[in-house]
């Protein structure tokens, strides 16, 4: 999957105790939870989404400590 | 593993929590003031709840940065470093005691086998804790969880008591074990008393008291600073003293019947 604001692929950020995160646009965490909910994988969104410079808005889906960051890079790249 | 490498190991992971709880102070701090910044900047930011996708009211975030920053922050870190001073100290007389079961009673004589004496130091523990146990070191293990617990509600003054009353360290110093009172009795105020500062805090906090009854704990930054110093200070100090005398034969308990040449000093 394509991140809007970059243009490039989405990445799985990784952080050795809070686990993996993922950073998307309003209209992209429409598109990858159905995708994350098929693959039974868990996560929370934060409650709200912020826009600076008036740019689109952006949220964070967390995976927690558990979440498998290979993995869930994989089904984004394997989604195109 | 020996005694001196176990204090050591205790003595990092304290150090590593004061670290990371500094790191977080320092940056949860720069983030508010970046956003501070943006504000200032006249930069536009929106939120909007993604439940209902309605805009959120910002216009006091800017306003809330300054408390958020040196009252919120500054206190749920001080507090944090209470409880780094509590595990290190603590955690310091387990181990202790599990090397050296025989100082769980000060009036034991290890020479001999007999106490010292009539009097006797007493533990009370459930028969019914016991009764399933084959063999002593699940005893003495339940005996030295029980004292540290019981300890954990006592002042810090007497923790260092109780150390040095078993083996003699020679720090924290006066000075240093002061300002470690009045922190315990800062974060107590804070805890239990809405922060204002009561009869309680100053009694327990002694020469080394900030405030004046009714007044408010304020924990400033340079305050907090200071303190992550003198922790990191007390706990190398400590750790290395004691993981000295861990390491040779088992050091002479220092006299404890009312004639401690050294002992912290009472607030």
């Amino acid at each position: 999957m394509i991140d809007e604001m970059t243009k490039e692929s989405l990445r799985v950020e990784n952080d050795d105790i809070a686990g993996p995160s993922l950073m998307v646009t309003l209209t992209q965490l429409d598109a990858v939870r159905p995708l994350l909910d098929r693959h039974e994988v868990f996560y929370w969104v934060d409650a709200d989404a912020i826009s600076l410079d008036n740019g689109p808005y952006t949220t964070v889906i967390n995976f927690g400590k558990g979440g498998d960051a290979a993995r869930i890079q994989a089904i984004l790249d394997e989604a195109g | 593993m020996p005694l001196a490498d176990e204090i050591r190991g205790l003595a990092d992971r304290i150090v590593a929590r004061l670290d990371d709880a500094r790191e977080f102070y320092v940056h949860t701090r720069q983030a508010w003031r970046l956003v501070q910044q943006l504000a200032y900047k006249g930069r536009p930011i929106g939120i909007i709840d993604l439940a209902t996708r309605r805009p959120l009211p910002i216009g006091d975030l800017d306003s809330r940065v300054e408390r958020y920053v040196t009252v919120r922050l500054a206190e749920s870190t001080f507090r944090e470093l209470s409880t780094l001073l509590e595990d290190w100290i603590l955690g310091l007389i387990r181990l202790w005691l599990t090397a050296y079961p025989e100082d769980l009673d000060l009036n034991f004589d290890p020479a001999t086998g007999q106490r010292r004496g009539r009097k006797q130091e007493e533990v009370q523990i459930p028969l019914s804790r016991l009764l399933h146990l084959r063999d002593c070191a699940p005893i003495l293990d339940g005996l030295i969880e029980r004292t540290v617990r019981d300890l954990s509600y006592e002042r810090p003054e007497k923790w260092f008591r109780y150390i040095e009353n078993r083996v003699r360290l020679g720090c924290p110093d006066r000075s240093e074990a002061a300002r470690l009172y009045e922190m315990k009795a800062a974060r107590d105020c804070l805890e239990h008393n809405r922060g204002v500062i009561n009869r309680d805090y100053l009694e327990r906090a002694g020469t080394a008291a900030r405030f004046a009854e009714g007044a408010r704990v304020r924990i400033d930054e340079p305050y907090l600073m200071g303190w992550f110093a003198l922790l990191r200070g007390v706990v190398e100090a400590m750790a290395v003293a004691a993981a000295g005398m861990a390491s040779g034969p088992k050091p002479a308990r220092p006299s404890h019947r009312g004639k401690s040449q050294r002992r912290p000093p009472t607030p």
